[in-house]
Parts: structure tokens; C-alpha cells; sequence
């Protein structure tokens, strides 16, 4: 178990402020957030490459705040998997044995595992491992981790310099080893899909400050900040206040005075200036004569077709709502958009699914 | 028109070819010009017959002997001195810096008069009174080098040690090294193409050093004559064929040394 206080760390051109958070054993935790927010200082810091100016590190029960690196007993996977160029393969593999105490005889029989674990059993006769690919290093450096059996392993952007193919096999690999190993993961990244896929819990971080930290559902359906929505790709947002409040109905207008069913959040009053927004794969077009399902009964408007992008797997469609200047984006799934045969220029109705947007009050943010 | 442009061009194109590669190629004849004009004063009976002189033989081995140990020396301080400049997080660094540059650039002569004044201070003459002499001693030879060649070093290991990716390091800490197994066990045996380069070098500039062994160690022949100072001190006596068989000797060295550090270093056959 990992358990972070009030981190704060500072230092030349980064910061990072009143980081608090837990990671349950066995659980990956995904710190998702654009380049330059601090991920890989918090890394460092939990790594004890950094030393914080406040705040409590705990590992399994121990404070680790002020422990050297080397007694903190994690694996650390850094950007660059730091493979040792002046040993052989198998000798990187087993290069923690020594300050573990693990005997030559052990560690040799568990490189071996290990190796075919990771499906590199081919590589640990090669002398030169300037000769690996990038992926075959990830794999390597994760097997020399695995060896001196860390209860927790941090992952800084592992996968950033791999080509899709390889990152793939590994996206899918890691859980596998980690739930055997039964490792507590704190995973880097700054790609979503990376974030959705190996995380069980994801903490956004966003120059230097933890904005929101929940399940995948939650943060793709609640950010918790406009700065999340924004990073998760929440490009329609709108700007507005209040009009209508009750328990059951809650109606807002924008800045352009057009208005909006949103679903009902409580601390609100009427008046209040809010943000909201929905994601582009939240938007639907309405098929014509066919009747319309409950949940897209509301927030239906006309628009015009003005840019389509073929973006592999969705097509992703600029429309103009008529007569309000405003430009929202669709994300439609390949086989959908094909189906419905639409073109630039195309007169559409969509509906702006009510239950799918977000409420944020303005102010908390600029 | 249109051809005319091309032949224009490609012209052009040759003249700036031909004008960059001739410069390079009248300096190389100019070094060429400098050591074949060697080769009146130089036949195999006088290269054979000073091989054999005592005078030749003494500078050639006080002159190994002294800039083998020297530069054995720098290193033993430079590789620490080195990595500590390099990893460690110093207060005024840009000021030590600047401090381990200057000896390798002041002219060697004000070194070594610096030098021969310091021995002549108290606490230089208790130095030489409770260790050993120095001035216009070998001794001082040893001194005048080493305090030139030192500084290089660490210059030369600090560059080393910075172009090794402390990640290294890091990752070997993570994995349970303490900070000095990191050092033995990762970054020493990364750095050791760079710590052969950096002998060589170091080697080469005290077998060069003349202006502060001169000043500090004297020119005594048969007693602190190196090769640079017997070259100087038989040119002053005008025995031109001797001074040149030393040159060869200096001018061969110096062409092996830095032929087996282009071998050693980046894209060099000795280099992994």
C-alpha cells in the first residue's frame, strides 16, 4: 500500500503542491497528466531521487519520507530504462541480486522465469544490449525489477517511445505480470488510453497540483475541474449561469443567451455562473422518423455539417448550431457515420444528451 | 537562360567545395613542409647513434617516467575530484570551475614561477624541509606537470562523468545499490573508454610540459632534462642533428598517442 501526505516539493522550474493520495495493494493508480505537470518529480520523489520540502511518503506502513533510495524497496521503471551498456543482457537481469542478498543460484533460476515471462528468453545470451529494441529494453528493465521482487513498482511514461504495436503487447502484458506478482503500480502517462486501460484509479495532475483523483467513470463523466475536462478532450464546453433550478429540472443559457437542460446539481442556486460541456462522443444525430429514445428528447437543436476528419476507427464532425454561432464537435464511430451517409454542408439535428454533461461552478477556475 | 542558371549554380557549388578543402589541405602541407624539412639533419646513422646516446636516452626515460606517474596521479584525484564536480550539487560551482580551469590556461611559465615563488615561502621551504626538495630537483619536475596535468583531468572526468546519463546511476539505486556501488559498478566501468582517453591526454601533456618545469626544475643536463628541455638545450648549443633526433622521437610519440585516442573514442575501432 502507498500512502502520499501533503507532498510538496519545489525546486528550479518545477513544483509540486500538497500532493495527497492512497494506492490500495495491488492496485495500479494511473497519474495522468499533459507535459511539464510534475509526474515524473512525484516519481522521483516517491523514489527518494527528490527530497520533499513537506509531506509523509508511507510504503506498506513504513515512512519512506527520508529513506534513502536504496532502502525504500521499489522498482523504479524510469523514460529511459537505463539498461546497463557494459553488461550482457542477463547480467542487467540480475544486477540487484548482490545489494539484495540474493544468491547467484537464485537469481539466475528467477532471470530465467522471469525472461519467459516476459517473453524474452531469446535476448538474455546477447552481450550488447545497446543491440535491444526499445521495446525489448522495456522488457528487460521490468524483468531486472521484477528480480529483486519490489512490493511497488513506478512506471514513468514507459511506453512513450515505442511504436503502437510493441505498446499494445505491452499494455496488455503488464497487468498480467503485475496481478501475479501482486504489485502495488503507480503508472505515469499522458495518454488517455493508456490512463483507461491500466488504471484502476486515475489522478489527474496538472501543474503540479492533484486536481481530481477517482475511477475512470468518474473522471470521464464528473471532472472535477475545467482543466480536466479540458484534458480529457471535453471540447465542447460552454459558459453560462443558471436559470432554472428544481429537483427535478435544472435549464441553463450560455453567454449567447441559448439554453440548456442539464442534469441537476444540488449546491447550485439560480443565477450562478457555471461552466458545463459534453464530450464529442456524447452528442448524437437523430436519425429522421424514427422516434425519439427518452434520454435525447432534450437539448435538440439544428445544425450544419462544416468539417469532417477520418480519425481511424471515428470520424470526428465540426458542426454549427443554426443560428446561434456556435461550433461543437461529434465524435461518430466509423460503421455509424457510413451508415448515415453524411457530407460537408448537411443539415443534421442533434441532440446534446442532457444526463451526459458536466456542471462546474465558474470562479473556482479561470 | 535556364541552363546558364544551373551551370551558374553548380559552379558556385565547386567553388566553395574547392576554396574549403584547399585551406584544409595547405595546413596539412604546411605540417608535412614542417617535419620533412627535419630529414637533412636526419639520417638512419644519426637516429640509430642518438638512440643510443646517454643524453637521448636519459631525457627519453626521465621524461616517461615522470609524465607516466604524473599522469597516473592525475587521475587517482581527477576521477573522484571529477565525479564529485560533475554529480554533487556544489555551492559557487561556476567559481570552482573556474578555479580548476585556470591552471591549464595560464601560461606555464607563470605557473612555474608562481610555483618556484611558493617553494620559497615559509610555507613552501617547510614543505621542502620536512617532505622533499623541489626546487631544481626532479622532484620538481613532478611538481610542475602534476600541477597542470591535475586540473586537466579533472577537467576531462567532469565532461566524462556529465555525458553519462545519471539515470544510470539511479536505476542502479533503485535497485538497492548504495550511492558509491552505483559508482564501482555502473558509472566507473561506463566511464572506462573515457578514463583511457583521459590518461592518454593527461599522459601527453606532461610529456609536452616545458615553461613550468623549466622555471620550477631548471634545465640541468643529465639531471631534470626532459625531452622538451634537451631539445632546447642542445638547440642552444647549436647541436641541430641531435635536437632533431630528439624531435622525431617527440613528434613519433606524440603521433602514436593521438592515434590510439582517435581509435579509443567515439566511431574509433577500439571503442564498443
Amino acid at each position: 500500500m502507498i500512502q502520499v501526505e501533503n507532498l510538496t516539493v519545489k525546486g528550479s522550474g518545477f513544483c509540486l503542491d500538497d500532493i495527497s493520495f492512497k494506492v490500495n495493494r495491488g492496485e495500479c493508480l494511473v497519474i495522468l497528466g499533459p507535459s511539464g505537470a510534475g509526474k515524473t518529480v512525484l516519481l522521483d520523489t516517491l523514489a527518494g531521487l527528490k527530497k520533499p520540502r513537506e509531506g509523509r511518503i508511507v510504503f506498506a506502513g513504513r515512512d519512506v519520507t527520508q529513506s534513502l533510495p536504496e532502502e525504500r524497496k521499489v522498482g523504479y521503471i524510469q523514460q529511459n530504462p537505463a539498461i546497463f551498456p557494459h553488461l550482457s543482457v542477463m547480467e542487467n537481469i540480475v544486477f540487484g541480486a548482490r545489494p539484495n542478498r540474493i544468491s547467484a543460484a537464485v537469481a539466475y533460476k528467477r532471470a530465467g522465469e522471469l525472461a519467459s515471462l516476459l517473453g524474452i528468453e531469446h535476448l538474455l545470451s546477447r552481450t550488447n544490449p545497446l543491440t535491444l529494441s526499445g521495446g525489448e529494453k522495456q522488457r528487460v528493465a521490468l524483468a531486472r525489477t521484477l528480480l529483486v521482487e519490489p512490493g511497488i513498482i513506478l512506471m514513468d511514461e514507459p511506453f512513450s517511445a515505442l511504436d503502437s504495436f510493441t505498446r499494445r503487447q505491452l499494455i496488455f502484458l503488464l497487468p498480467q505480470i503485475f496481478d501475479r506478482f501482486q504489485v502495488t503500480v503507480i503508472h505515469v502517462t499522458h495518454d488517455l488510453q493508456e490512463a483507461f486501460l491500466l488504471g484502476d484509479k486515475i489522478a489527474v495532475l496538472i501543474e503540479g497540483r492533484l486536481h481530481q483523483l477517482g475511477t475512470r467513470d468518474e473522471i470521464y463523466r464528473q471532472p472535477a475541474t475545467l482543466a480536466v475536462a479540458r484534458l480529457l478532450l471535453n471540447r465542447n464546453t460552454f459558459k453560462g449561469r443558471v436559470v432554472i433550478l428544481s429537483s427535478e429540472e435544472m435549464v441553463a443559457e450560455n453567454d449567447r443567451g441559448l439554453e440548456f437542460r442539464l442534469p441537476v446539481a444540488p449546491k447550485l442556486r439560480p443565477g450562478d455562473k457555471i461552466h458545463f460541456g459534453i464530450n464529442p462522443r456524447e452528442i448524437v444525430i437523430i436519425r429522421p422518423g424514427r422516434p425519439l429514445a427518452p434520454r435525447v428528447q432534450s437539448n435538440i437543436f439544428p445544425a450544419t455539417v462544416r468539417r469532417i476528419f477520418d480519425q481511424f476507427g471515428s470520424y470526428l464532425l465540426f458542426l454549427d448550431l443554426v443560428g446561434t454561432g456556435i461550433e461543437i464537435e461529434l465524435e461518430l464511430p466509423s460503421f455509424i457515420y457510413h451508415d448515415m451517409d453524411i457530407n460537408t454542408g448537411d443539415q443534421v439535428t442533434v441532440s446534446l444528451k442532457k444526463d451526459a454533461f458536466w456542471v462546474l461552478p465558474a470562479g473556482e477556475e479561470g | 537562360m535556364k541552363h546558364r542558371e544551373v551551370i551558374r549554380k553548380k559552379t558556385i557549388t565547386r567553388a566553395f567545395t574547392l576554396a574549403f578543402s584547399g585551406l584544409l589541405i595547405m595546413v596539412l602541407m604546411y605540417i608535412l613542409l614542417l617535419l620533412f624539412s627535419q630529414a637533412g639533419y636526419l639520417s638512419k646513422e644519426v637516429l640509430l647513434s642518438s638512440l643510443k646516446d646517454r643524453e637521448v636516452h636519459f631525457a627519453l626515460v626521465l621524461s616517461l617516467e615522470t609524465s607516466l606517474l604524473v599522469a597516473a596521479v592525475a587521475l587517482f584525484i581527477g576521477i573522484p575530484a571529477g565525479y564529485a564536480l560533475s554529480r554533487f550539487n556544489l555551492p559557487a560551482g561556476a567559481v570552482i570551475d573556474t578555479l580548476i580551469d585556470l591552471p591549464v590556461v595560464i601560461s606555464p611559465v607563470a605557473l612555474g614561477a608562481l610555483l618556484l615563488i611558493f617553494f620559497n615561502t615559509t610555507p613552501g621551504l617547510f614543505f621542502q624541509e620536512h617532505f622533499f626538495q623541489v626546487v631544481f630537483q626532479v622532484t620538481g619536475i613532478i611538481v610542475a606537470q602534476a600541477t597542470i596535468v591535475i586540473f586537466l583531468a579533472i577537467r576531462l572526468m567532469k565532461s566524462i562523468f556529465d555525458s553519462i546519463d545519471p539515470a544510470y546511476e539511479m536505476a542502479a539505486r533503485v535497485l538497492g545499490e548504495s550511492r558509491a556501488g552505483a559508482f564501482w559498478r555502473v558509472t566507473l566501468p561506463m566511464a572506462r573508454h573515457g578514463i583511457l582517453a583521459a590518461f592518454i591526454l593527461s599522459w601527453a601533456r606532461a610529456l609536452g610540459e616545458f615553461g613550468a618545469t623549466v622555471t620550477l626544475a631548471g634545465a640541468t643536463k643529465m639531471k631534470t632534462e626532459t625531452l622538451p628541455i634537451a631539445i632546447y638545450l642542445n638547440l642552444s648549443a647549436v647541436k641541430i642533428e641531435k635536437a632533431v633526433a630528439l624531435i622525431s622521437i617527440v613528434v613519433l610519440l606524440a603521433f602514436f598517442i593521438l592515434l590510439s585516442l582517435r581509435l579509443l573514442t567515439d566511431k574509433g575501432v577500439w571503442y564498443r
